[in-house]
């Protein structure tokens, strides 16, 4: 490359392409083909920078190492960018979001970040080996063909990688119980069956960074002695398998898949199993069954899958994740990797931010890192202003964590202490305005259709569970419900056959635990503090603030709003859907929820 | 297998190293509760039932292997917690009725669904007998009950309520038609004297229950008959006198004594009955008739509904005037009025303080009132009565509903002002009954606050009935009186009482039902007993309705919904939430939201009981190998369907499996030939399949003649409870187109005959042939199905002819041969080999124990053209022509090596040489290969070089050669070693065969007699045609392919009364015994049955 010269990078994972980046880089490259700019450019297509806050992202970078990042770039952008950095280089600082030398708001974003398994995603090009290869790819690979099986898992056991799906098992005992036991064949598969709403960290590795992976099971492979892995990913991931297949073919064209790699005796091929979207099957002994054909059911431990797994031999399965950060381990060394983290939960993690923050996305934080910092010095705190309530972590397997445990260190074992899971990353924020009930309601109705249907505790267990809840935020729920709640919960966590029963309790407990004045709130007032469920809550038009402009009775979907122009308008309640069109549309604050609790009569007469 | 040590509630158990534990502890008798598990199939783990704590540690028992020291709790607090929790919420998805909301209505609890199908199988007697289990009076109850049951019926959503009472009536009458009244037998007397005082229907039904119990009951009634209110209280032309005598006498007869004439109080005391007795009734009823008190009440002409009753059954002279006023709206007073019409009254009126919707009597005693004439005041109440030294006139005050009483009608209150005067000369008051309170004041006893007996007044006293309840009606009486004779029974031999079913889940009372579920019920008009007219009724006292006619019981009948679970006597869902004794509202029930699946025969399903515990599903796939139910959808949506969701009928095999695997009601059996009611049946046979050679057990259920069951035991030791359709279903053959006479041909046909004239001419023509021809002219064919006894008699038979012609009907009969070897060998195989056999189709009990060598590891190879039955499973096929098999054994067994194998396999084509030589190689391998192949599988140089294999080398290799008829050992070793082929010299025929195939050839004969179950077109070329027995229908031996000799038990009784062997008997007596006649008899008589 050419002195005096740029690198431009276009994010195009699926959520930089969800927000129109395709058409950006598409832009970039007819403008640059054009011949029109000057300066030497080199357009590379890239994966996931985990900024979705502000995706598009273009990053313009110069052989000096600068790096400009440009925010929410637009097709129509292109030429400004290319016409005043490009050519001119002067950075177009509208569209700035991060450059060498802003001291801006993001500074924290970066700087308490430290990125392992995302190291490549958003730099390299992703359908490229030899991008990987510069960025040092398949150098782990290397180490642990050097190296031998035994040391590899050494080198494991000194990282302290523990399993980054969930349930957070140490990789190397995982990968040393799988190696001991007898066999001629044995397999890895990496469990890409990534379903937790909310959650998309294995996602964006595998379009941004798919060689990663490739290595990871390969050195995997080798450590276990296995010849064959399975990649199983769900089928909602198109861009990821479509990447993944191109890698495995760049791997196998340069001879890093196929028999005697890299001169060794080592023989591995990796083959894609497209997962039908049951979220069971991410439970290792379901996806077992998925890939042989059954129906995605889980069975029983032991026999555990190191003994007896895909097709009855052994088998170790790993997340994304995890496999992510092996080759780091393996060509950085297990300190440079242990040095993060706590005692226990060595290394990084990589979180989803979604819900009510602001700089919602993909980040990896050292773990110990406090959930206020992830929330407020990464996250950038709540976008709507208001308090900060409460995060859910881990998903419909995981548990809610209020504000006033904003202090507790994000390592496996500080969560599981209050009752949560660390899980796969999905951490979902909440503010003052969720209501707690509504939202275990809400993962238990994931969980409830998400169940495979095997077991009674988990198939009818959590329907019951749901109408309870169904029930309470109905304003028909009784103290006897809460008791009912326990029961059938503790049953479900100790009855259940597999991971998914076994956690589903988890949101509904830990909300009781720590938000129980807002189930006595249902319960014993009717009433709903954060005013979100339907049947408890009332909108109301205040007369001093109405000026009658009859807005909000021409959106009023159900026409329950009527008034005469220039005086109070009124709501209707019985005719109300409680939708938020009319408070929307005031111009005035005139409209507002109210939820009154039961004593109040004439408000119980309208809740009902 | 070594043992190793655990504990199972502190108590030792030596169990197998590396077994399951919930199988160790079921085979040790360990009472863990479980659903879905199913010792044949690899455990499921989906009902989370059987949890135990191990070592501190919950865990479901069949997710557990044992170990060494391992400690098992099986009954902690947390696990009961867990079963209870796992069971309510199952129960909240099981979605269905256990009982019939009709039964759960009646307070007999009379099984209504029951006798219902007992009628819809034309069995009426079986009807009455089921409902005598609860109620002793069914004619006089048919007559009088006010149908609780009809209300509740499910029909109401459609059209009209089943006629239950109607059809309850005319089955209690078919019994006193045909039994009498010596249809109830007691059981062994037990010495307990129980004196029972009162004989209404509460005393009646006490005596009857006791004295089947075997008790001595003394039965003391204060009047001159036995009957109480029955008799004295519903006039004749509801409830005939003779009627009753004839009922009450199926129950006087069972008692030591009866007593009449004597009064408690007055004739005798509590104390002495104490004394004499060891335990005291009593069922005295309501005799007191409930008077307010009015102005001038004491009139002449001013009568108790009771009194009147009495005094017109006691023929007593009633002094009744031309104008009769009935105060009262219950029954009583209809029957008081309608009696007054009966009479001779001119004018009848029922004075009513409410209006009709209130009115307590049934609605159809007061419509017939007023077709009789009866007017109505209604919303009415007499103040007072006028007249000097007889009633003259009523003075009446008009009334209107005020708010509703405790007893929820709205209270009428008078109209102030409104008060009239209507003249009359007789009036009647219906205004209820109570207990003597003079008596119960002078008896020692507990009493309620409404001056009723408790049911428990003094120790050793028992009461039920009115006098406990106050005035109600007669299946009130009698459920109540069987409960207290239960609990007398119970207290007389200190047993407990038997525990009946705690436990039903119900889907609710009619209204809670959605109607549409109903909609597509076709509508069935209710029918209507034969009635006389109104003008014809209404001056006799004789019965004026009628009970159904048999044809009429039968439609009514078929109305019937059957709403109760059929599987409800063995329920396991129910049995342990009775055993753990579960709340099972705690969830709130889902509601039904499948549509029953009765598109198949035999295999009726419904979803909505379905527990998901899997059963169905590992049993289709894994025993049956036919994979054909599976889960789909998931979550709380998860079912079982047939494949690609089609109905079952549309892709079933039909092995019946799931049936019996299932532990509720949620796939039942349906057969064709009867219908199942909620009953059990009265008897379970053990017996042997015999149509094939396997030799299944079958366990059949037989309901008066009628199979209403067939299972398989899971430890039988040839099939491990797996049962093919034929095995499961085949028996439509045993109750549609039986022959049933015995037929001889004519000119014009086959004409019946007596079973005397039957046996008579085949005799005479046997012995006619046996002197022309000589005896080797006659020949005896035997079927491969029948018995050994049955051959050895045929043997007998033809012996005493003559001759030794003892023929199969099989061509095969003589080619094949036992095998010696057991399925069981398939256990222990570490290589099979099957065939040219399909498995799956024709042996499904071998093709099991194929899966489930294939299961555990063993490799199965399938030669042939097809892999029938092998599809689903990881085999090696090899694609062979049948004729190219022998070729394959032969080099079998002479390649010692592989190398000589490939040499031995060289002129195959190459993409078959590479399995044949892992075959080869794999057989060479084994210790103990297992070869399986069918009779008729192999072609007969095959068959022998397959022997040759099995004779040579030190291998222990079985072949199982598997007999498609159900006792070819037993016929070889009978002698009945020729085949039909060779027929030639033969002038007369004796058949005995189920398939008939074999008369074609028989038609060269001079005679032909054949003994056969069924009716058939292959009969026309027979000349005299007996009718024969089934398999069922007799007892015997067998022997199954494996040489194993196995019981049959007679199961069903045939329809001629009798079977083969008695058949065969007395033919073989008459031979003999009209031998002598020959000589006289040729050319004479047999004109008719000469053929040619």
């Amino acid at each position: 490359m050419a002195n005096n010269s740029y690198k431009v990078k276009v994010g195009l994972a699926s959520c930089g392409i969800a927000a129109g980046a395709q058409q950006v880089y598409d832009r970039f490259s007819e403008l640059l083909q054009s011949g029109k700019l000057t300066s030497q450019a080199e357009l590379i297509p890239t994966g996931c920078l985990g900024m979705c806050f502000c995706e598009p992202i273009v990053e313009v970078s110069t052989n000096t190492g600068e790096r400009y990042l440009y925010g929410g770039v637009t097709a129509a952008d292109v030429e400004l960018i290319l016409d005043q950095h490009l050519t001119k280089g002067e950075p177009v600082s509208e569209l700035l979001v991060y450059g060498p030398n802003s001291h801006s708001e993001l500074d924290s974003y970066f700087h308490k970040q430290r990125r392992i398994a995302l190291k490549n995603c958003g730099v390299i090009n992703p359908e490229d080996i030899n991008s990987y290869l510069e960025v040092g790819g398949y150098q782990g690979l290397k180490k642990a063909l050097e190296i031998g099986p035994e040391q590899v898992i050494a080198e494991l056991k000194a990282s302290g990688l523990r399993g980054r799906g969930g349930a957070g098992f140490p990789t190397h005992l995982k990968w040393s119980l799988t190696q001991q036991t007898p066999g001629e064949l044995k397999y890895i598969i990496c469990n890409a069956d990534e379903g937790d709403p909310g959650a998309f960290m294995d996602r964006s590795i595998l379009e941004s960074d798919p060689h990663s992976i490739i290595e990871g099971m390969l050195i995997a492979g080798w450590a276990i002695g296995a010849s064959k892995g399975y990649i199983y990913c769900r089928a909602e991931y198109p861009l990821a398998i479509k990447r993944l297949k191109i890698a495995i073919a760049q791997a196998e064209a340069h001879q890093f898949l196929g028999t005697g790699i890299l001169g060794t005796d080592f023989n591995f091929s990796i083959e894609i199993r497209e997962g039908a979207g049951a979220f069971v099957c991410g439970e290792e002994t379901a996806l077992i069954m998925s890939i042989e054909g059954q129906r995605g059911m889980p069975r029983f431990r032991p026999p555990y899958p190191s003994e007896k797994g895909l097709f009855a031999v052994p088998t170790s399965i790993n997340n994304v994740e995890t496999l992510a950060n092996v080759p780091r381990i393996l060509a950085d060394g297990a300190a440079e990797f242990s040095k993060y983290g706590t005692e226990n939960s060595r290394g990084t993690k990589v979180f989803a931010l979604a819900g009510k923050i602001n700089r919602g996305g993909l980040v990896e934080i050292p773990m110990g890192m406090t959930i206020n910092e992830l929330i407020f010095d990464i996250g950038g705190g709540i976008s709507t202003g208001k308090p900060f309530k409460a995060i859910q972590t881990g998903g419909p397997s995981g548990g809610c964590i209020p504000a006033e445990l904003g202090d507790t260190p994000v390592d496996y074992d500080s969560l599981s202490k209050i009752g949560a899971i660390m899980g796969s990353g999905g951490m979902l924020v909440m503010d003052e305005d969720t209501c707690m009930v509504d939202v275990a309601k809400y993962f238990l109705s994931f969980a409830r259709s998400e169940s495979c249907g095997k077991c009674t505790f988990c198939r009818i267990g959590t329907e019951k569970l749901l109408a309870i809840l169904e029930r309470i935020t109905q304003g028909e729920g009784t103290s006897s419900d809460l008791t009912l709640i326990q029961r059938l919960a503790e049953a479900i966590k100790v009855g259940s056959m597999c991971g998914l029963g076994q956690t589903v309790p988890n949101p509904i407990l830990t909300t009781m635990k720590y938000f129980a004045a807002e189930y006595q709130a249902h319960i014993e007032e009717g009433c709903c503090p954060a005013k979100q469920c339907k049947a408890l809550i009332t909108y109301q038009i205040d007369p001093e603030l109405c000026r009658g402009c009859g807005l909000c009775a021409r959106v009023c979907a159900v026409s329950a709003i009527s008034g005469k122009v220039k005086e109070p308008y009124l709501i209707d309640s019985e005719q109300c859907i409680r939708c938020g069109l009319c408070i929307s549309a005031c111009k005035f604050n005139a409209i507002s929820v109210e939820s009154r609790p039961k004593t109040d009569s004439a408000s119980l007469e309208v809740a009902q | 297998m070594g043992k190793v040590q655990i504990t199972i509630n502190g108590k030792p158990y030596a169990v197998s190293a590396g077994a399951n534990l919930l199988k160790e502890a079921i085979s040790q008798g360990v009472d863990i509760p479980h659903l879905c598990y199913d010792p044949r199939i690899e455990p499921f783990g989906a009902c989370r039932l059987c949890f135990v704590e191990a070592d501190g540690r919950l865990s479901p028992a069949c997710s557990l292997t044992v170990r060494e020291g391992m400690e098992i709790v099986t009954d902690s607090e947390q696990v009961r917690e867990l079963q209870k929790i796992a069971l309510e919420l199952m129960m909240a998805e099981h979605c269905g009725d256990c009982v019939a909301p009709c039964q759960k209505a009646c307070p007999a609890g009379i099984d209504i669904q029951g006798f219902i199908a007992h009628i819809n199988n034309n069995d009426l007697i079986s009807a009455a007998k089921l409902i005598r289990e609860r109620m002793p009076l069914p004619s006089i109850c048919g007559r009088v009950c006010p149908r609780f049951c009809e209300a509740a019926c499910r029909r109401n959503l459609v059209d009209e309520p089943v006629d239950i009472c109607g059809l309850k009536r005319t089955a209690g009458d078919a019994w006193l038609e045909q039994l009498g009244d010596h249809g109830a037998e007691p059981q062994p007397d037990t010495g307990c004297r129980v004196a029972v005082v009162g004989g209404g229907p509460a005393g009646l039904t006490a005596a009857y229950y006791l004295a089947l119990a075997g008790h001595q009951v003394t039965l003391i009634d204060a009047g001159p008959q036995l009957g109480g209110m029955l008799r004295y209280g519903i006039p004749d032309y509801r409830l005939p006198q003779d009627l009753l005598d004839r009922e009450i006498s199926v129950i006087t007869r069972l008692c030591k004594e009866v007593i009449l004439g004597q009064e408690l109080g007055r004739d005798f005391t509590l104390e002495q009955l104490k004394q004499d007795f060891d335990a005291v009734f009593l069922g005295i009823g309501c005799q007191e008739a409930q008077l307010p008190g009015y102005e001038n009440q004491d009139l002449p002409g001013v009568y108790s509904g009771i009194e009147f009753l009495r005094s017109v059954a006691l023929g007593r002279p009633v002094a009744l005037g031309k104008k009769v006023a009935v105060v009262g709206g219950g029954n009583t007073a209809m029957d008081a009025a309608r009696t007054a019409v009966r009479l001779g009254a001119e004018e009848v009126t029922v004075i009513y303080r409410r209006s009709r919707e209130e009115m307590p009597a049934e609605p159809i005693e007061v419509e017939e009132a007023l077709e009789e004439g009866v007017q109505f005041l209604f919303l009415t109440n007499p103040k007072g009565f006028r007249g000097e030294a007889q009633l003259e006139a009523l003075e009446l005050v008009k009334m209107e509903l005020g708010p509703p009483d405790a007893s929820g009608r709205r209270r009428p209150v008078e109209i102030p002002g409104s008060e009239y005067i209507l003249p009359a000369d007789t009036v009647i008051l219906a205004l209820g009954q109570k207990v003597d309170q003079k008596l119960i004041a002078q008896l020692d006893v507990e009493q309620t606050r409404w001056g009723t007996f408790t049911d428990q007044p003094a120790a050793g006293v028992f009461a039920a009935g009115d006098c406990v309840t106050g005035a109600a009606t007669v299946v009130e009486a009698v459920g109540a009186a069987r409960a207290a004779a239960l609990k007398i029974d119970a207290y007389l031999t200190g047993k407990p009482s038997k525990p009946e079913h705690s436990f039903a889940v119900s889907r609710g009372e009619l209204d809670e039902l959605d109607p549409a579920e109903f909609a597509a019920r076709p509508k069935l008009p209710r029918q209507k007993p034969k009635q006389l007219a109104v003008s014809e009724r209404i001056d006799s006292f004789t019965e004026y309705c009628f009970s159904y006619t048999p044809e009429q019981a039968l439609q009514e009948a078929q109305r019937c919904l059957s709403c109760g679970c059929l599987d409800v006597a063995d329920c396991e869902l129910r049995l342990l939430a009775e055993k753990l004794d579960i709340e099972a509202e705690q969830f709130a029930e889902t509601p039904k939201r499948y549509a029953l699946d009765q598109s198949h025969p035999y295999i009726h399903r419904d979803q909505n009981k379905c527990i998901l515990c899997g059963r169905c599903v590992s049993a289709c796939r894994d025993l049956a190998g036919h994979s054909v139910l599976g889960f789909v959808s998931r979550g709380f949506e998860t079912t079982v369907e047939p494949t690609l969701e089609q109905p079952l009928a549309e892709v079933c095999q039909s092995c019946g499996l799931c049936t019996t695997v299932c532990p509720t009601g949620a796939i039942t059996l349906n057969y064709p030939w009867v219908k199942r009611g909620p009953w059990q049946a009265d008897k379970v046979i053990e017996t042997t399949c015999l149509q094939c050679g396997i030799g299944c057990g079958l366990e059949v259920s037989v309901v008066e003649n009628k199979i209403v069951g067939v299972t398989s035991p899971i430890n039988h030791p040839v099939n491990e409870g797996v049962l093919c359709s034929k095995g499961s279903f085949n028996y439509d053959c045993l109750f549609n187109n039986r022959l049933t006479e015995p037929q001889i041909k004519t000119e014009a046909g086959l004409k019946p005959v007596s079973l005397d004239e039957a046996v008579a001419v085949i005799a005479d023509r046997l012995n006619e042939i046996a002197e022309q021809y000589g005896p080797g002219s006659i020949a005896v064919l035997a079927s491969p199905n029948l018995t050994n006894e049955e051959y050895l008699k045929l043997a007998e038979f033809a012996a005493c002819l003559g001759t030794d012609n003892l023929v199969s009907t099989d061509p095969n009969a003589a080619a094949v041969g036992a095998s010696r070897r057991s399925l069981a060998d398939l256990d222990t195989a570490d290589f099979a080999v099957v065939l040219n056999a399909d498995l799956q189709q024709d042996y499904l009990p071998a093709a099991s124990k194929l899966y489930r060598l294939i299961r555990s590891g063993v490799k199965v190879a399938v030669v042939g053209e097809e892999c029938s039955g092998f599809e689903r499973h990881p085999v090696l096929h090899v694609k062979l022509q049948q004729s190219q098999i022998e070729q394959l054994i032969t080099a079998l067994s002479s390649a010692a090596s592989p190398r000589e194998a490939e040499e031995l396999i060289a002129e195959f084509a190459p993409e078959i040489r590479i399995a044949l030589a892992e075959l080869i190689i794999d057989y060479l391998k084994a210790e103990h290969p297992v070869l399986v192949t069918g009779e008729n599988s192999l072609s007969k140089p095959a068959l022998l070089a397959l022997n040759q294999l099995l004779q040579i080398g030190a291998k222990s290799s079985s072949l199982l050669l598997l007999h498609n008829s159900g006792n070819r050992g037993g016929q070889l070793q009978a002698g009945f070693a020729r085949s039909t082929t060779a027929l030639d010299q033969i002038r007369a025929l004796i058949v005995v065969d189920t398939d008939l195939d074999v008369l074609a050839e028989a038609a060269q004969c001079e005679f032909t007699a054949v003994i056969t179950p069924n009716q058939g077109v292959e009969l026309a070329a027979a000349d005299v045609i007996l009718p024969g027995s089934h398999f069922l229908e007799t007892d015997g031996t067998a022997v199954n392919f494996e040489g194993r000799v196995q019981k049959l038990n007679r199961v069903l009784t045939p329809p001629s009364g009798k079977d083969n062997l008695e058949l065969l008997t007395w033919l073989g007596q008459a031979v003999q015994s009209r031998k002598a006649k020959v000589g006289s008899g040729i050319g004479g008589n047999p004109q008719a049955v000469q053929k040619k």
